[in-house]
């Protein structure tokens, strides 16, 4: 083939200059610059407003207010707590009553949920239909609803103080809460708790050898139940031949109230059980999902190889549908927490019905209140973000 | 003028084309029509809406007052219902003009607070509401009583006060809403119940039993209620103040709903002066000079308010006690309109 | 076992002999039909060869067609020839006493002895058999095989009265026992046929070896056990299938035993149906108190919007009917149309309903409208211009609207004098922004005019398009229909919790399609915003953006601009799906193979454009799942407005259970329950329709 002559004739001029206004990496900056400006206007305009304003109402700005004396009491909180101490010191109270009935409420959730969700995909007809009628229900009614609905539920059904319904072991439930008998530790106590430390790091030293042994030999070990046993026993054990240094105090009714052992609010009781309950239901249908989701020739496959229903789940069915469960879990755990800010509802002291409820009122520092709050609750959030991006990575599926 | 639902750029734009808007409040006031007035939800007896949806209280009843003295006419206003929590940021934004529901004046209020307190309309003190068969006679026997409190008031500061003041052990039930409160005592999860003494009478009646509470003696704080607003704005700020102190007045002077249009006709030189029939009293604060007059004859003075409201003509029978004039033995003392 | 070889001149009847060697091998063997004789060995007497081949069969099946005798052209006929196969077959045959049965194929008949040469000519005496080779094909063929059989079986017993169809004497094979066989035959396959041994056995007149017992009448269908069908059957299986089944199901049914009865007994049996008033809850005993909902629903569905202006609020809830109807159900046409209605027309009109509309829109935000259409104008039009040099008119244009940018800058900062022109007061930015406008209007437009190669020109009607859109809306809004203005404040229960659910859905799609865009796109500023917007807000709860919707949205305000507190709370709740919908609009538009935006790319397409047309389209109907599910999340948030003191469902049902009317035990739990029920109602019906279009659609993930 002859090579053409790439000389350029004659009248061809030179590149040709597009118009300003096509050029995308133009069109990119110009755009990229305009947003940058706008926002920044924006931010601008909107800070000096609320100088403005903030001066015109004459409120205070800054954080000192942080180190003033609250003034006022907290039903219930993890650390003590007077009114004489400061609002910092009522934001870690709002803050711990958070994460408390948070964690519990995602434990909850969690063994309820997993429940539901393999009692919905069991082949009994009346327990996958009582699940489905329990997913179902709960799942399309607003929290807020059932939170409220709780409340007034346990409040109106249970009797006053003085006509506690009493319960094994010395507890006893009435309408200002349950109340169980708790230990108070004696000074030979922490050797127990040596002990049971100790306890957890023998059994998962064993459970690390005979992984190693397994893996080299292919001779087994009961590494579970023997971890198990040591955990209960060894404390048990020492306690014992320590003189059981443990006493229980018994709650007593006092006057108004009951004096002495642990005092568990029906508010909390309300927060807890509406919570767990609803995010139970969405925890349910993940867990249905992720089971679904893995493929049937897995269990097919696992049977042909000889494996009975019980090994087959533990170890074929549910390392791959954590795969899928987690990232969804993760996200519920997320919306768990952040829907116990609902606390203010029924009174219970959490972070925003502390902080930016109380102290917000009394202080009149809206910004400044809501600010923090949200400081919390995007830190928590992010938390878990890169937690799942993490265990994401981890499990993530290598392809081709 | 109606508010401006669609706020768009260009309204903003608006805002800075036409210039900024730096007019007050009485001439916002007067341009609108009306008056916006904040009040409480549903307290009976200060400010409830009743089955036809009309607004009635003695916090109302100031509202419509100043609406009359303005307006000459007691309607010109309109009301919304707020909690404890929003009452301050709503009078702040400037979302209400005037803010009358049943507010303790503090010294935070009045400075860190940008608001402006001028005229005590109601002398209160905090009291607790408990029930007559637990036994007790004395709110110093209250320790380890659960007690239920609305959340963002001063009630809520003065209980903790009080109770580590006298070494007694609290357990306080923080509830937003102020009905949420009064459900809780009335369900039985809470031993007593704090607010305002006024409030007291008032929740008694919505109870199940109403006979089976009683208000223990102790008065554990200094509550002057009284309406509120904005710092910065004299010639409102003087209306409220003013109208409040007419009221009483009028009371001192004799002057109520029936007979205040033949007093026009008397010779006594303070009513005179008050009536407007002397003197230039009302536009020196930007009203009309019968501005009494017409108070007086739409909504009645003091005395009628209370009666009507909060005391004998109303279920919930409060005694003057210390809203008594000072010349009958209370301490409502207001100065002369000269 | 017969043996059956078949005799056949090739150009004679080959086709035919095939088809009956095949028969003949289906109905007797393999091993037992044989067609052609094998070659004869070199050096061999082919004569004692055939005689010792056919000494082995047992029957000599002869095929004559037409062309049997072979006729040669000179009137001779092969069969006369002493070697021909043919006729040394016949020949061994006759002589072994092989039986030889004569086949007549293709309508031939049979020679006479006269045609036939002296050693073959016995075949002429034998009984033939006719097999046409067309339909009668298989009856003929039967024929024969009962011929076939009849002489086999007249060696076996009981078939004495056979009808044989031999001409020739078949002498016995001495070596075969008919008693023998038909015992043998009787055990065969040890089937209980009801048979004794010994008794002759009822077989078919066949050969051993190819005989089956075979039923003539089908077994009569028999029912299936009682215990596996019907209720019993089902119970069985799905409730009582193994120990640990049974043990749930008698669980199961205590739960329900103890949940069930109490929850019917309160709300149906003791409910209180009927009533004025709380003495007629407050009576013992008494379960629901429906007397409450009665009394009460209006305030539940209308909130205290004014009696007499409820029929607006009817009127909007049937268009909203009408628009959802026409999107939702498949088969009705015109689509698009209902789109526009419900999604441009039905907001409008709902706002002015609802509303009451007469909104006093001052002519200033008109004004401020046009003006700044005319510095957008002035602005492309001096861009394009300046890049094709058209200069003089283009600057002027640009210069104005950098003078305009600066002037209005400098209001931020510095005052705002106001002169007085005429009898009102005009602050000096108006002015100047007014006369900007206008300069660089009529210089952009005159930059540009006349060049129609200029790229902008769409961009400019465009704009003008969407100014003038924005000026007939605000128009409608500003006139007087005659319809009282009914403030929101006043609005409460469904209503609010529709307006606020589908005004958080209809704002939060393209809001959030526009950050899911945004969050992929390749500006960094671009998506250093997206994500920063959609981190924060998912990492809140609602409750908080609410909080600072309505507290802290009137301090960022300039002083006198005022909100009002619905809308707060609407643009709060619509910030907060937005941020939910972008990540899940951007999990459709990871789902779309990579392969389809470079496709849009090849083929041309600019990135809104593909975006409009291929993408966003794919990408959207993967995720319809995930927008329900954003919309039924939505639907029970505007719950939470309660907290904010507006008064949706939830908040004017717990609202009322302070009237000292109605108090009662049972009322609060009264309430509740119905506005759980109408909530669930809603909620339930949208995934129910989300999984109908899923399936239509089939967008679901089929494992």
């Amino acid at each position: 083939m002859a090579i053409q002559d790439m000389a350029p004739e004659s009248g061809v001029r030179g590149p040709v200059r597009n118009s300003l206004l096509y050029d995308p990496k133009v069109r990119g900056v110009v755009v990229q610059v305009l947003l940058a400006v706008g926002l920044v206007v924006f931010f601008w305009w909107v800070i000096d407003n609320a100088r403005e304003n903030l001066e015109r109402a004459n409120i205070a700005s800054g954080f000192d207010f942080l180190w003033s004396r609250a003034g006022f009491a907290i039903s219930q909180s993890l650390i003590s707590y007077t009114s004489d101490d400061s609002y910092a010191r009522a934001f870690v109270v709002g803050l711990l009553n958070t994460l408390l009935v948070g964690l519990l409420g995602v434990v909850l959730a969690t063994i309820l949920g997993v429940l539901a969700g393999v009692a919905r995909l069991s082949r009994n007809w009346l327990i996958a239909g009582i699940a489905a009628v329990y997913v179902e229900t709960f799942r399309n009614v607003p929290v807020l609803l059932q939170l409220l609905f709780w409340y007034k539920a346990v409040l109106a059904v249970l009797p006053g103080p003085r006509q506690a319904i009493a319960l094994p072991v010395g507890s006893n439930l009435s309408n200002r809460g349950l109340l169980l008998p708790w230990p108070i530790a004696e000074p030979g106590f922490s050797d127990t708790l040596m002990a049971l430390l100790v306890a957890i790091v023998l059994a998962v030293g064993v459970g690390i050898w005979a992984r190693r042994r397994q893996l080299a030999t292919g001779r087994p070990f009961p590494a579970f139940w023997t971890g198990l046993g040591l955990i209960i026993l060894l404390p048990i054990v020492v306690f014992l031949v320590t003189g059981a240094p443990l006493t229980l105090s018994y709650p007593e009714l006092k006057g108004f109230n009951f004096v002495g052992g642990l005092h568990i609010q029906p508010e909390f009781v309300a927060l807890l059980l509406g919570l767990s309950i609803y995010t139970a239901t969405f925890i349910a249908e993940i867990v249905r999902a992720g089971i679904l989701a893995v493929a049937r020739g897995q269990s097919e496959a696992a049977h042909a190889l000889g494996l009975r229903s019980g090994p087959t789940l533990r170890l074929v069915i549910i390392p791959q549908a954590m795969r899928v469960i987690i990232p969804p879990l993760t996200n519920q755990y997320l919306n768990l927490i952040k829907n116990s800010s609902l606390a203010v509802a029924v009174g219970y002291p959490d972070l925003v019905s502390v902080f930016a409820g109380t102290v917000l009122n009394q202080t009149g520092q809206a910004v400044e209140a809501i600010l923090l709050t949200m400081l919390v609750y995007l830190t928590i959030s992010i938390a878990t973000s890169l937690f799942m991006n993490w265990f994401n990575n981890r499990v993530a599926l290598v392809e081709r | 003028m109606k508010s401006l639902l669609i706020p768009t750029v260009a309204g903003v734009a608006f805002s800075l084309l036409a210039g900024s808007a730096g007019a007050t409040s009485l001439e916002d006031v007067k341009a609108k029509g009306f008056i916006q007035c904040g009040v409480n939800t549903g307290l009976l007896g200060f400010s409830a809406p009743d089955d036809a949806g009309n607004w009635k209280g003695f916090d109302v009843d100031f509202c419509r007052a100043v609406a009359a003295a303005i307006f000459n006419d007691a309607d010109a206003v309109k009301f919304t219902p707020l909690s404890a929590k929003d009452r301050f940021t709503a009078l702040q934004s400037g979302e209400i003009d005037l803010l009358s529901r049943n507010t303790t004046w503090t010294m935070s209020r009045d400075t860190a607070l940008g608001l402006a307190f001028g005229v005590v309309t109601y002398y209160d003190g905090q009291g607790f509401l408990i029930r007559s068969e637990d036994g007790i006679t004395s709110a110093l026997e209250l320790s380890g009583a659960a007690v239920c409190v609305q959340q963002g008031t001063t009630t809520e500061l003065n209980l903790a006060d009080y109770f580590s003041r006298n070494n007694m052990e609290l357990n306080p039930v923080v509830f937003e809403k102020l009905d949420e409160a009064i459900a809780a005592y009335d369900s039985g999860r809470c031993d007593a119940y704090t607010s305002d003494a006024s409030q007291l009478y008032s929740v008694r009646l919505t109870l199940k039993n109403p006979d089976d509470s009683i208000i223990l003696p102790e008065i554990i704080s200094k509550e002057p209620l009284g309406p509120v607003v904005r710092q910065g704005d004299e010639e409102w700020f003087n209306i409220m103040k003013w109208v409040g102190f007419a009221l009483l007045d009028a009371e001192e002077l004799g002057i109520n709903q029936a007979n205040v249009e033949e007093m026009k006709s008397s010779d006594n030189p303070e009513i005179r002066r008050i009536l407007g029939v002397d003197g230039t009293f009302g536009e020196d604060i930007g009203l009309s000079n019968d501005w009494v007059v017409n108070i007086i004859s739409k909504v009645g003075n003091y005395g009628e308010i209370f009666e009507r409201n909060v005391g004998s003509g109303s279920p919930l029978q409060i005694a003057r006690g210390l809203n008594a004039l000072w010349t009958k033995g209370g301490i409502q003392y207001a100065p002369p309109i000269r | 076992m017969t043996r059956i070889a078949i005799s056949y001149r090739r150009q004679d009847s080959a086709a035919i002999a095939g088809r009956i060697f095949d028969r003949l091998v289906a109905r007797y063997g393999d091993h037992s039909v044989f067609m052609d004789v094998e070659s004869i060995p070199f050096g061999v007497d082919f004569r004692a060869h055939l005689e010792e081949e056919l000494g082995k069969v047992d029957l000599l099946l002869v095929i004559i067609g037409n062309d049997w005798l072979g006729a040669r052209a000179d009137g001779g006929s092969r069969l006369r020839n002493p070697a021909d196969p043919t006729r040394l077959e016949v020949e061994a045959a006759l002589k072994t006493g092989v039986s030889i049965i004569p086949v007549l194929v293709d309508s031939a008949s049979m020679p006479d002895a006269t045609a036939l040469p002296e050693p073959v000519a016995a075949l002429a005496r034998l009984n033939p058999v006719a097999i046409d080779g067309g339909d009668g094909f298989e009856n003929d063929m039967e024929r024969l095989v009962g011929a076939i059989d009849a002489l086999a079986g007249a060696s076996a017993p009981g078939a004495a009265d056979a009808v044989v169809e031999t001409g020739s004497d078949v002498p016995a094979d001495p070596g075969f026992d008919p008693a023998e066989e038909a015992e043998y035959f009787s055990h065969r396959g040890d089937r209980d046929d009801g048979h004794t041994p010994g008794e002759a056995a009822e077989v078919e007149p066949g050969f051993a070896g190819t005989m089956m017992y075979v039923r003539r009448e089908e077994e009569p269908v028999l029912p299936p056990p009682r215990s596996s069908v019907g209720a019993v059957g089902w119970a069985r299986q799905n409730l009582f299938s193994s120990v640990g089944n049974t043990i749930l199901t008698i669980v199961g049914i205590v739960l329900i035993a103890l949940i069930l009865p109490p929850i019917i007994r309160w709300a149906f049996i003791d409910a209180v149906w009927v009533g004025d008033g709380r003495e007629d809850c407050v009576v013992p005993g008494a379960g629901a108190c429906w007397a409450f909902v009665e009394a009460k629903f209006g305030q539940f569905i209308y909130g205290r919007y004014p009696l007499g202006e409820r029929w607006r609020v009817d009127l909007t809830a049937i268009l909203l009917i009408i628009g959802i109807v026409l999107m939702a159900v498949p088969r009705i046409p015109y689509k698009r149309e209902s789109a526009i209605y419900l999604f441009a027309i039905f907001p409008i009109i709902a706002l002015v309903l609802l509303t009451g509309g007469n909104f006093d829109i001052s002519i200033w935000t008109v004004i401020a409208f046009i003006v700044l259409g005319c510095l957008l104008t002035a602005l492309v039009a001096a861009v394009v211009s300046n890049a094709a040099r058209s200069l003089g008119r283009g600057t002027i244009a640009l210069a104005a609207v950098v003078l305009a940018i600066a002037v209005w800058v400098g209001t931020l900062f510095l005052g705002n004098p106001a002169l007085n022109v005429g009898s009102v007061a005009v602050s000096l930015s108006t002015l100047v922004f007014i006369i900007c406008g206008g300069v660089g209007f009529i210089a952009g437009l005159m930059a540009i005019a006349g060049r129609s190669d200029l790229p902008g020109g769409r961009a400019i009607l465009g704009l003008w398009l969407g100014i003038g859109t924005v000026t007939v809306l605000l128009g409608i809004f500003a006139i007087d229909f005659g319809l009282t203005h009914v403030e929101t404040p006043l609005w409460g229960g469904l209503l609010v919790t529709l307006v606020v659910a589908l005004s958080g859905m209809g704002a939060s799609m393209p809001l959030g399609i526009a950050l899911a865009l945004g969050r992929r796109s390749q500006l960094p500023v671009i998506r250093f915003a997206s994500i920063a917007f959609i981190e924060f807000v998912r990492g809140v709860p609602l409750i908080t953006v609410l909080f600072m919707a309505s507290v802290m949205l009137p301090l960022f305000l300039p002083p006198g601009v005022n909100f009002d507190k619905l809308l707060r709370a609407l643009i709060g709740v619509a910030l907060f799906e937005a941020a939910y919908m972008a990540e899940v609009v951007r999990g459709g538009l990871q789902a779309i193979p990579a392969g389809q935006y470079e496709a849009a790319r090849a083929v041309g397409l600019k990135y809104w454009q593909s975006m409009r047309l291929i993408i966003l389209p794919q990408a959207l109907k993967i995720v319809i799942p995930g927008i329900v599910n954003s919309f039924i999340s939505l639907f029970k948030d505007t719950s939470l407005v309660l907290i904010i003191g507006i008064f949706d469902l939830l908040g004017i049902v717990q609202a009322n259970f302070t009237d000292s009317n109605w108090a009662s035990p049972a009322t609060p739990a009264t309430g509740y329950v119905f506005a759980a029920v109408i909530f669930w109602i809603f909620c339930f019906g949208m995934s129910r329709y989300s999984i109908y279009t899923e399936r239509r659609l089939d967008t679901g993930y089929r494992n």
